[in-house]
């Protein structure tokens, strides 16, 4: 079966429609991700504390 | 400072968010303004295959250890194959995760680009197969109550697996007619891309997610450590 391949070349570029609601919800994603984030580097230090007590309880 | 992958991992997600929505994008026909789910689709499956990667070659060290000498971590109480098996199980839940994302993102673009959420493409198809392969995996581990055999039986599958999840997702689909870009004779991406705008912003975000995907890996191997140490 003969392919077709089809190319579509541009150099034209667009902004996005609407950039003052686009702000917003760029905003709003980017404070959710920063509370996972929060969440992650709250784990990742208590993970860290009770590594800590572990080896300390171990070495005594 | 040990924790500067985790900080950059958090800069360049950041930065594709917001460069991503905001920046200019080629104009393109029926794809339009839906181009910017590239910097957030992409990066979800090669945060997966990275991490199946990882936890590929974790299988591997963990079937090329002898049992026989297995206890030498006494100051953890874990033998290595156990840390090597709970390495490689961590990196694939955490794969998974990233892979239904990337199957999410992707039938929302195929739903405003094709006009469904799924359509019966092989590039699709071969992708869900391989989900189920890696399900599989999950399945088999929570069916196999004896530790030594569950890491070396689970090993094996998940060595097997990664090949053939590479060849669904990579070979399969460029074989045959394809609607998905960069399968079935259809140009990828950088040949949308002649100015290079969109790799400035694509390259940041695939950098990040994978990084942020060994993080959450880390955590999860961490925080199963401990509940093991405790369980002992």
């Amino acid at each position: 079966m003969k392919k077709i391949s089809l190319q579509i070349q541009t150099n034209q570029l667009t902004e996005p429609i609407n950039n003052d609601k686009m702000i917003v919800v760029v905003g709003v994603i980017a404070i959710i991700f920063v509370v996972v984030v929060a969440y992650l580097i709250h784990i990742d230090l208590r993970l860290k504390k009770q590594e800590k007590k572990n080896n300390d309880s171990k070495s005594n | 400072m040990m924790n500067w992958w985790k900080i950059l991992s958090v800069v360049l997600i950041l930065y594709s968010i917001a460069a991503g929505l905001l920046g200019n994008v080629p104009d393109l026909p029926i794809l339009e303004q839906t181009i910017r789910n590239l910097f957030f689709h992409v990066p979800m499956w090669f945060c997966m295959i990275a991490l199946m990667v990882a936890s590929f070659i974790y299988a591997i060290f963990s079937l090329s250890e002898k049992p026989e000498s297995n206890k030498i971590a006494i100051q953890t109480n874990f033998s290595k194959n156990s840390l090597n098996d709970l390495h490689s199980s961590c990196f694939a839940s955490v794969g998974m995760t990233f892979g239904i994302a990337g199957l999410l993102t992707g039938m929302i673009w195929a739903k405003n680009t094709w006009g469904a959420y799924w359509v019966a493409d092989p590039k699709l198809n071969s992708a869900a197969i391989g989900m189920l392969l890696y399900s599989a995996y999950f399945v088999l581990r929570s069916s196999i109550d004896d530790e030594e055999k569950r890491a070396r039986v689970s090993a094996v599958y998940n060595i097997f697996c990664l090949p053939i999840y590479l060849v669904l997702i990579f070979i399969l689909p460029r074989l045959t007619d394809s609607l998905h870009p960069g399968n079935g004779g259809n140009p990828a991406f950088n040949s949308y891309d002649l100015d290079n705008n969109m790799r400035l912003i694509f390259y940041p975000a695939c950098i990040g997610w994978i990084l942020l995907g060994f993080w959450i890996a880390q955590l999860k191997f961490r925080l199963k450590k401990i509940e093991m140490s405790a369980s002992n």
